[in-house]
């Protein structure tokens, strides 16, 4: 049963030196498409099975643990990467319809079962060097995946990137260096039992090496100018899977090696965790709030939703980081949904600005319905999913005494309402004045709106019915945060 | 481009080169030596064949080395699957064939060689091909 | 031992953080390059390197061998380095051919619209 830990990453590299192979092949279509739901069903039992057993431990070659490689599969990681595996499957069908011959002969569906290799890589781990390992994998496929195309404006966007990214790894892997240094081991529950001994100086410095570095990799406040420079230039499934996985996954790392690694010493990183999630947050959404291209304002979206992510993992009890599991699966599943709708405002409306698109609402009502589900979802309005994210965050935020920082939590939920309902009413509900949103209707595709019903319906879900998920990420939370059981289960032989 | 001095001497070379990368990989387990080092001399010998005699552009055409790269992940891949019946992934199998033991790590680091030639010569002869010499 | 090469590591970041802050594309690259030579050196430090151990010992001697771990984390640390290193190299070519300049200044301006 614990051979299931890897068959996700498995599939992926499988999948990947598939299309490859059979680059611009219109044959791959199908594979690709059975490759997905193969993703999306392994990565469920996978869910399924540690949520079940507690923890699932693959020792990869038989090699004893701690001296090799293991791969370690606890709740949270399992239900990221199952949801991360639905997103999959829906930008993939997307991608299907929006993708040109062009990209697809460049090898673009190769480097997009990479990105999703190196995140279910990452996520289901259990050796701190092989984390930095897979974090490569997934950075340079989206290196890949953003460059791809090689006109002006798509370097203009990869440049920043890729370099500040650079220094982002560069910080990782000084900081698992002087991690081994200083414990000898590269397993995470193995360090976990060595940095007790430790004092307070050396989960200081690793700790912030690792926020430097992670955090410029999922866009926290003084390191996030690379998104909204990026994430508006290439077509839009590659904008909305980028969304969806690769900040999520560098959020997720951060709580695992905080959760593990530096649980001991958190009183240092609190108040600053708490703090630069507030101005990311806050930053975020004044970016959103003046812009009108609805693109770059989901990507300043992006920023101001991983503060709330950040604020929870500050905050450091079962109830926030629970709030915050909860949080990041809603997140992943209504930031996504957004960028596709708003690919398909462009394709209906004639064009990506708010200004020139307007009244869809009166031809489509369909995509007006499903982009109302996601965007007050991600305000967080009752009876929706954000709801009971944001919820559990201020609520948690109260009870530590936070109230300062809470508040600016509920500001940013309200500028957030602000921006959504501009672009429904901008966008959705007033009188069509483009020429295109007047004339005949388009056309429904199917590969693009299956996607995106999908995403809402399953948003809509966890909104109405939010127990599952609710308990799902409790026990998550309560995993990561009694790293003495996590030590004893590993360590102490039990398969 | 290449004068009659290098003209001359790559002949031998990258013969030479190419029997010492195939040494470098075999000893590679039990010595140093290895995959990658074996991968980037094989295709230092295919660089310098692209560029003493100006093929960077058939190689790239024909020789196609990112889909080498490609066929020697699918190789690490199969590596992994061959010891699933009875262990977990990349469990070492190893079987004896007349006085030679071969095995899983082998055919894993046959792995490693194929890709890192792939992805060498292809930037090398990518490169190669479209600079302009001024 | 151990002092030096922390030291000379510390001296590579400071020498690649000021290459990388230059104003010309193909010093930033080099800049990474320097840096990642670093971070390597440093994991390489943190393995504990000693005079006179063996890499290999024979079976059943009790030697102290050289550690294997840090030899293999930097092996993979300089192939993940040299493609990054390939990549952007590659970027800049391109933003070479179709921005031709390569000042920073010039390639992030804004298209005035």
């Amino acid at each position: 049963m614990s051979v299931l830990c890897a068959i996700p990453l498995f599939l992926s590299l499988c999948m990947s030196v598939l299309a490859f192979l059979l680059k611009g092949d219109k044959r791959f279509e199908k594979i690709g498409l059975l490759g997905f739901a193969g993703l999306v069903v392994s990565s469920g039992a996978l869910l399924y099975y540690s949520a079940m057993n507690g923890l699932l431990i693959l020792e990869i070659g038989g090699w004893r643990m701690p001296y090799g490689i293991s791969m370690q599969v606890d709740v949270f990681s399992a239900t990221i990467n199952f949801f991360i595996s639905i997103l999959g499957l829906c930008a993939y069908m997307f991608s299907l319809d929006e993708i040109k011959e062009k990209r697809s002969r460049a090898g673009y569906y190769s480097a997009m079962f990479t990105l999703f290799a190196g995140a279910n890589g990452v996520l289901l781990t259990g050796d701190l060097f092989n984390m930095y390992v897979w974090v490569e994998v997934l950075v340079v496929s989206s290196f890949l995946l953003l460059s791809m195309g090689q006109n002006k404006k798509q370097i203009k966007g990869a440049l920043p990137y890729v370099l500040l990214n650079f220094l982002g790894s560069m910080f990782i892997l000084s900081s698992i260096g002087l991690i081994y240094g200083l414990t000898g081991a590269l397993n995470f529950a193995q360090i976990s039992l060595l940095m007790d001994g430790l004092g307070i100086g050396p989960s200081a410095t690793f700790g912030a090496l690792f926020l430097a570095g992670f955090g410029i990799k999922c866009a926290i406040f003084p390191l996030f100018f690379w998104l909204p420079e990026s994430y508006h230039r290439p077509p839009a499934a590659v904008s909305a899977f980028f969304a969806g996985v690769v900040t999520k996954v560098g959020v997720c790392a951060l709580f695992k090696v905080y959760g593990l690694l530096f649980y001991k010493h958190m009183e240092v990183f609190q108040g600053a965790l708490i703090w630069i999630g507030v101005f990311t947050m806050v930053s975020g959404v004044i970016g959103a709030v003046a812009l009108y291209d609805v693109r770059r304002v989901l990507s300043y979206h992006i920023i101001s939703q991983i503060g709330y992510m950040i604020f929870g993992l500050g905050l450091f009890g079962a109830k926030a980081w629970a709030a915050s599991i909860f949080f990041i699966v809603h997140n992943i599943l209504a930031k996504s949904n957004l960028f596709f709708i708003g690919a398909e405002m462009n394709r209906l409306g004639g064009s990506y600005n708010l200004q020139k698109t307007r009244g869809l609402y009166n031809f489509y009502p369909l995509i007006s319905l499903l982009f109302f589900i996601s965007a007050f979802s991600l305000t967080g309005i009752p009876p929706f999913s954000g709801f009971w994210g944001k919820l559990g965050l201020v609520e948690a935020g109260f009870e530590a005494n936070e109230y300062l920082a809470s508040s600016f939590a509920l500001l940013v939920g309200l500028l957030t309402t602000y921006s959504m309902v501009k672009i429904w009413i901008l966008g959705f509900w007033e009188t069509p004045k483009s020429e295109k949103c007047r004339g005949p209707k388009n056309k429904y595709q199917m590969k693009r709106i299956v996607p995106i019903f999908i995403l809402s319906m399953l948003s809509l879900y966890i909104g109405l019915w939010p127990e599952m998920l609710l308990s799902l990420s409790k026990q998550g939370s309560e995993q990561l945060l009694r790293p003495k059981l996590y030590q004893e289960q590993i360590l102490g032989g039990v398969r | 481009m290449g004068t009659l001095i290098i003209k001359v001497a790559s002949k031998y070379l990258i013969a030479i080169i190419l029997l010492y990368s195939l040494f470098m990989f075999f000893r590679g387990h039990n010595y140093p030596g290895g995959g990658f080092i074996g991968g980037l001399a094989a295709a230092t010998a295919w660089s310098m064949y692209g560029i003493v005699y100006k093929a960077s552009g058939i190689i790239q055409e024909r020789l196609e080395p990112s889909k080498i790269s490609a066929f020697g992940l699918l190789v690490i891949l199969i590596s992994g699957v061959v010891g699933l019946g009875s262990h977990t992934f990349f469990k070492g199998v190893w079987f004896k064939v007349g006085p030679v033991k071969l095995g899983t790590p082998l055919l894993f680091d046959a792995g490693v060689y194929l890709v890192v030639f792939g992805a060498v010569v292809n930037i090398v002869s990518y490169f190669e091909e479209s600079f302009k010499w001024k | 031992m151990e002092v030096m090469l922390t030291l000379v590591s510390g001296i590579l970041f400071a020498c690649g953080v000021f290459c990388l802050l230059d104003g010309h594309f193909i010093k930033v690259v080099f800049g990474s390059i320097i840096l990642s030579n670093a971070v390597n050196l440093l994991f390489f430090a943190m393995g504990r390197v000693d005079r006179d151990t063996p890499a290999f010992i024979g079976r059943g001697e009790v030697l102290q061998a050289a550690n294997p771990l840090s030899s293999a984390a930097v092996l993979t640390s300089i192939v993940i380095g040299f493609s990054l290193t390939a990549f952007i190299i590659a970027l800049m070519f391109r933003a070479h051919e179709q921005l031709s300049s390569l000042e920073v200044n010039e390639v992030v301006k804004e298209e005035s619209k």
